[in-house]
Formats: structure tokens, sequence, C-alpha cells
């Protein structure tokens, strides 16, 4: 994650996602895919806090290290893999 | 009026004449076929069920020889439905089968107002289990145990799913059992009323077995879903329940359903509401009264 052009992201519109989670486990539905995900924890923390609203990196990567536990440095770099991960799904883009 | 108060006769008449209507749980299915292994299958097999009065079929099908002159070198049977044909022409002696896998095949095509898995459903004391099951895992075989220890069986194929309460909705129809399952269950249920057994079928030999009375009589009671379980069979395994995670169950059944995607984002909520509603489990086993016995404790729990 680059400090120096933080983005912001969303969950795109077409995408209409919908969670469960049982025991810990979280699963979504693509609804413009029509496709089912499970999701690790922290991506499944990145993508609900998408779906409550568009947020930038060092929010997103704020709320990460606040559940993990764990430095910011440290989310920061997790938080790449899973906006990468989020944005292959479709579940994630950043905003222009 | 049920089919198996029609003579003999009269079945074969009605079947020949396109005048047969089958009720199997929300369907009904009018039969059209020459075939006396037809008759004789449904007349075995499907006796206890309610004949509709035709006024709207849900289905038309048909099984009886190809046209063309194929048929006088080499005999053969096919499926219509409506008047199309979805399979290739299978040996003669796979009349009945065949029927059955068209019927199967109509239901999971177009029944898109519920919610289809592919899961065995039986239900005791109003709780129902369902039960997916990967080829080779025993669902048939302890379905058919299950089912001929009291269980009352909702379906042993398609796990119908009503959009609008999340209940299982049941078929009641046949218990197809394959290979060595047909042995077995025999062996352990004498009195079992299995059908013709079609050999050297894609599946192996298949033969089908008559549900109880009692789920037949009770189709239309909807059950409400308690457990989800995947069953496997394992030479000289201990009868064993153990937690299965719950969000791997709905991806199971997800991905084994018949239309999960096609439903979107109610398909998803459906699964859901399944999984809320369940306890989920693996199930191992070897002997089949073992297994009957833990099912007979978990329905009693």
């Amino acid at each position: 994650m680059s400090s120096s052009s933080p983005r912001t992201w969303r969950v795109p519109p077409e995408a209409d996602p919908r969670h469960r989670d049982w025991e810990d486990e979280d699963v979504f539905f693509h609804g413009g895919a029509g496709d089912t995900h499970r999701l690790s924890a922290p991506a499944a923390l990145v993508l609900l806090c998408l779906m409550r609203s568009p947020a930038d990196e060092a929010t997103l990567a704020a709320a990460l290290a606040e559940a993990a536990a764990c430095g910011s440095d440290e989310a920061g770099v997790a938080l790449v893999a899973i906006l990468a991960e989020l944005e292959r799904l479709e579940f994630a883009e950043p905003l222009a | 009026m049920k089919l198996g108060e029609l003579s003999a006769r009269e079945l074969r008449d009605r079947l020949a004449d396109n005048a047969l209507v089958l009720r199997t749980g929300p369907f009904a299915m009018r039969m059209h076929s020459p075939l006396p292994q037809v008759a004789d299958g449904l007349r075995r097999l499907y006796a206890d069920f309610p004949l509709g009065d035709g006024a709207f079929c849900d289905f038309h099908v048909r099984v009886g020889p190809p046209t063309g002159i194929r048929r006088w070198l080499k005999p053969q049977i096919n499926f219509w439905y409506d008047g199309h044909s979805p399979f290739k022409p299978l040996p003669a002696n796979h009349a009945f089968a065949l029927l059955e896998w068209g019927m199967n095949w109509c239901v999971a095509g177009h029944a898109h107002h519920y919610l289809m898995l592919h899961a065995a459903v039986l239900e005791q004391n109003g709780r129902a289990l369902v039960m997916p099951g990967d080829p080779g895992a025993g669902k048939s075989t302890l379905t058919a145990a299950l089912m001929l220890s009291g269980w009352r069986l909702l379906s042993d194929e398609i796990a119908l799913i009503d959009r609008d309460d999340g209940l299982l909705v049941g078929l009641g129809r046949p218990v197809s059992l394959k290979n060595a399952s047909i042995d077995v269950i025999q062996q352990h249920f004498p009195d079992a009323v299995i059908g013709a057994p079609a050999h050297d079928t894609h599946k192996g030999t298949v033969a089908h077995l008559r549900p109880t009375p009692d789920s037949v009589a009770r189709v239309a009671v909807k059950a409400r879903p308690a457990w989800v379980i995947f069953p496997r069979w394992r030479e000289g395994a201990e009868a064993r329940l153990s937690p299965h995670s719950r969000a791997e169950a709905f991806l199971h059944t997800a991905s084994h359903a018949f239309n999960y995607s096609l439903l979107g984002g109610l398909g998803f909520d459906l699964n859901a509401a399944l999984m809320d509603a369940c306890a989920c489990h693996d199930f191992e086993y070897s002997r089949l009264e073992d297994a009957v016995r833990v099912f007979a404790e978990l329905a009693t729990s």
C-alpha cells in the first residue's frame, strides 16, 4: 500500500453482495456474478466495512489492525493482498 | 384413487392411451408408454400413489421405442418430455430406470419455484434430515435403511425447499439403489419391495425401492429442516457423527444444487436459512444397523 496515494475503495453496485457467517466462517454471494465465496476473516472484515460505505485504505488498515491487534504497517501489507483479492472477485474497486 | 386400485389391464391401457396421471408430491405427471415393463414397475413401486384427474399436468412424459428403422434392428427405448427427447436411446430393459431418471430430469430442470439441492431428505418427529452425498458415499443405501426403519422419505435425490417458508417439500418417490446396495437392503429388510433390476446402466445395476406407505400418504406434509448430514460408508468404520462446518456445508450444497445459481440471491438466502436451521455433521459408518441406531438416537435427542 502506498502511503503517498491512498485510495478509496467501494463495492461495485452490480456486486450487490450478501453475507452470512457461521462459527466465524464467512460466506459471501456476488449478486451480479451469481458466485459464492468463503473469505478469510480479515478479507471478510474489509468487505463488510466496504459494504457499509466506501472507505479509504488508511481507514481499512486501521480497522484491520484493531481487529487483529497488530501494527498498522503489518495491517497495511495484509490489506494490499486483501484488496487485490476482493478486486479480483469483483467485490471491491477503487474509486476514480 | 390410487394407482394400485387399477387392474393390471387398466393400468396398461391407461399408459398406452396417454391417460395415466400420477401425482408425486406437488407434481402431476401424465405418462404414456406401450411397454409392459413400465406398467409392471409402476404397479410394483407406485401402487400407493394417488392418480390425478388430468385437469392440469406439470409434465407430459413418454417412454417407448424410438422411431425409425433402428427399432427393428436393435430394440431400444427412449424418453420424451413434451415431445422432446433429452436423452440418448437406451437398451429396452432399462425402460423403468429411464422413466425414473426422466422424472428426476423433469423436476430438476423445471421446478424453479423451489430451491433444489442434490440430497436425500427424510423426516422423523417433525424434523427433517437433509443428506447430500457424493456418488459412492452410501447415501441411497442409508436413505433406504432409514426409511425402512421408520423415517418418512421425502426424497432420495432432490431436496425441494419451499421459497416461501424454507420448509422441505416431499416427492416420496422410490429410492434408487445401485449395485451392492440392492442386496444389502434386501438382506437387511427382507420385506422391502424392490423393482426389477436394470443391469449395465451407466450407474451399473440399478433397482428402485418402493417407498413406505407412510412416506406416500404424508407426502404433502412439509418438514422443518433440522440436520444436514454428509454420510460416508467406509469398511470397518464405527458409526460416528462428527461436526461439519456450516460454511463448508453451505458451499457443498450450493455447488451440488440443481438451480442455486439460477435463483440468484434467493438461492443464497434459502440455502443460508437451511444452514441456520440445521446442525451439520459428517457421518461415517460401515454397519447399517449401527447407522440406523445412531439416527434413531439423533431423532429423539
